[in-house]
């Protein structure tokens, strides 16, 4: 597993980019351990495809540095970095047979026919691809084409694993199922991995460490959990996830402790975030923890697992509430116009600093 | 055109014969009359009856069948050297920038536009003995004899080369435009240097293109009149050639048809083999299931 202390495999230092005048990248700081799976988490333009691309050497760095195992990657040619890349569709070439399409890699790096056969045949088992062969690209399914992808980026070893939101063309069920392939092949591979992506349940269900990007600069780089449960910036809490964000001031018109205030007001943390999962509705079961407030519910939406309730404070403050059904029926007090009261653990409360906008 | 009439076999059957009998008649007019009539020559012009003389004459004549060789050389030479030419150049207008190849685009286009005749005179006047070439040659090489550089196989290669080249690079860059360039990327990123990825995935994946050029040059090659008759001088005898002076130095209709049918069942055979070639290619590794 990763060890904290070590000394990065992958190093990103300051590295910035811009195309026509557009800054895609603007100093980045990364680094990864060996074998760790990263996620590049963000909406289209946040700059985690670019960074990927710089990466792999088809987009250029304005300014910065990017050390694997100590060597300078960006020194070298695109084809010398020993990247594997899974591309958005795939991007298998037509023209060969599945079995081609793998031994690709191996066929460039002047290894004997025999040993890229056995090799590619070997990762084509691993991905349950072995029967497949043969086959012509065009004879696959999505997710068929997906692992060969897989088994053509990883077959070289290459010392870091690239994919571009690979998963984007595939159905829901598919995702989720190729979602768990793909981590069970880098933990059987134990391949360096940086993944992309814009799903943030896809980025929490598969990272060892999430990265969120916002405007060409990473945000926060944390695991899946600290990113949910202490994201550090107002962009972070509403990416994952249902956020209420709510400013200090407001809370504390509510009761929240003043000592918790001050420290996160100190920290330039202006913004408190309450997950709407955390909220609760305050039947009977208040606790002296709890920050207590009433509000008026203003919509209630019936999701299945539970119910979506809009329920606005005093003044210009609503906040989304995710009432479980069980407290649903408990109550039978949910209906619009009701003032209820809601509750909500201290320490569920998360105070962050304000991003920059889009 | 079926789909667009649902209606009973009986009502839409004259419907479209309708649509499409304009068109049919162009057909029968222009190209099928014709040649039926030059078959019918071929076989009746020499006495009156059914015979196969004409054919007998043509392929026991060793100049035309020298002709056919000729022709078959020509339009191989000028075949390859658009090969050469032009499957460089077609990589350079999709490798490079937007702006260079539009102007490489135009390069090829602009000929291309020009007439057949003005372009071959052009030739003509660039390479005739005292021309812009063989000065050119001349001032490079003071003691040689002056040299002319058409009224040979030479001088018409280059007209020919020159006038194909458009018919084989506009397929070729097509097809080379339509390989997604993402493949190149991931060649690259897979190892591959630009040029294994260039020789690997987008020559492979652009051959139909390049087959379709090359069957084009080929198949215009073997019917060309006008340049070998200007630029070869009278040392270049093409079966075109061959078939002009049956008519107006001997006069002899049957000869001149029975070459036409053998250049057009020449012709046909190519299409046919290249027909054959590009539905092989079109198939990767085997059945396709889509």
């Amino acid at each position: 597993m990763v060890t904290e202390h070590a000394a990065p495999y992958l190093a990103i230092q300051k590295l910035s980019s811009s195309y026509g005048g557009f800054v895609a990248l603007q100093d980045v700081n990364l680094t990864m351990q060996r074998g760790e799976f990263l996620t590049l988490l963000g909406p289209s333009g946040s700059g985690k495809s670019t960074l990927l691309m710089v990466i792999s050497g088809f987009a250029s760095a304005s300014a910065g540095r990017i050390e694997v195992d100590g060597r300078d990657l960006l020194a070298c040619e695109p084809h010398r970095r020993d990247i594997g890349v899974v591309f958005q569709n795939y991007a298998l070439f037509p023209h060969m047979s599945v079995l081609e399409n793998v031994m690709f890699p191996l066929n460039v790096r002047r290894h004997s026919p025999a040993e890229s056969r056995r090799r590619a045949l070997e990762i084509l088992e691993r991905v349950e691809l072995v029967g497949f062969a043969a086959r012509s690209i065009s004879s696959l399914s999505g997710g068929q084409r997906q692992r060969v992808a897989l088994a053509r980026a990883v077959v070289a070893e290459p010392c870091i694993v690239l994919m571009d939101e690979p998963l984007s063309a595939l159905d829901k069920s598919l995702r989720e199922q190729m979602q768990i392939e793909i981590r069970g092949l880098h933990d059987r591979l134990g391949c360096t991995t940086i993944y992309v992506t814009h799903d943030q349940s896809e980025a929490m269900a598969m990272s060892d460490r999430v990265a969120v990007m916002n405007l060409g600069r990473i945000e926060q780089v944390d695991t899946p959990t600290a990113i949910y449960l202490r994201p550090r910036s107002t962009f972070v809490a509403r990416f994952m996830g249902n956020a209420n964000l709510i400013p200090i001031d407001a809370l504390a018109r509510l009761g929240m402790p003043a000592t918790a205030l001050e420290t996160a007001r100190s920290d330039m943390r202006l913004t408190a975030v309450l997950r709407a999962e955390d909220i609760r509705l305050g039947i009977g079961k208040d606790l002296a923890s709890d920050l207590r407030f009433q509000a008026t519910v203003e919509q209630a939406t019936y999701l299945g697992s539970s119910w979506m309730c809009q329920a606005r404070l005093s003044g210009d403050i609503s906040v989304r509430v995710a009432i479980p059904n069980e407290d649903y029926d408990r109550s039978g007090a949910v209906r619009v116009g009701a003032i209820l009261p809601f509750c909500i653990p201290h320490d569920r409360v998360s105070f962050v600093t304000d991003s920059a906008s889009s | 055109m079926q789909n667009l009439v649902p209606t009973s076999r009986g009502i839409h059957l004259p419907f479209d014969v309708g649509l499409v009998a304009p068109a049919l008649t162009i057909i029968v007019v222009a190209l099928v009359a014709p040649i039926a009539w030059v078959l019918y020559l071929s076989f009746f012009a020499d006495q009156g009856h059914f015979s196969v003389q004409s054919y007998m004459t043509v392929l026991g004549s060793t100049l035309e069948l020298k002709a056919f060789l000729t022709t078959l050389r020509l339009s191989a030479s000028t075949l390859a050297l658009c090969i050469l030419l032009g499957v460089p150049y077609a990589l350079a207008m999709t490798l490079v920038g937007r702006r260079v190849a539009t102007a490489l685009m135009f390069a090829v286009t602009l000929p291309f536009w020009t007439a057949l005749l003005v372009r071959t005179f052009t030739w003509l006047i660039i390479l005739q003995r005292h021309g812009l070439a063989s000065s050119a040659f001349e001032s490079l090489h003071p003691s040689a004899e002056s040299i002319s550089f058409v009224n040979n196989l030479a001088g018409t290669l280059i007209g020919m080369t020159h006038i194909m080249l458009p018919i084989f690079i506009l397929p070729t860059y097509a097809a080379m435009r339509s390989v997604d360039p993402a493949l190149i990327r991931a060649a690259i990123s897979l190892g591959a240097t630009r040029l294994v990825a260039i020789r690997g995935i987008l020559l492979p994946l652009s051959m139909r293109g390049i087959l379709s050029g090359a069957t084009l040059v080929f198949v215009t090659s073997l019917g060309f009149y006008v340049t070998p008759a200007l630029l070869g001088g009278g040392k270049v005898n093409v079966l075109s050639g061959r078939i002009e002076r049956n008519i107006t130095a001997y006069d002899d209709w049957g000869a001149a048809s029975a070459l036409g049918v053998l250049l057009f069942l020449l012709v046909g055979a190519v299409l046919i083999a290249a027909r054959f070639v590009l539905v092989r290619s079109g198939r990767p590794g085997g059945p396709d299931n889509e």
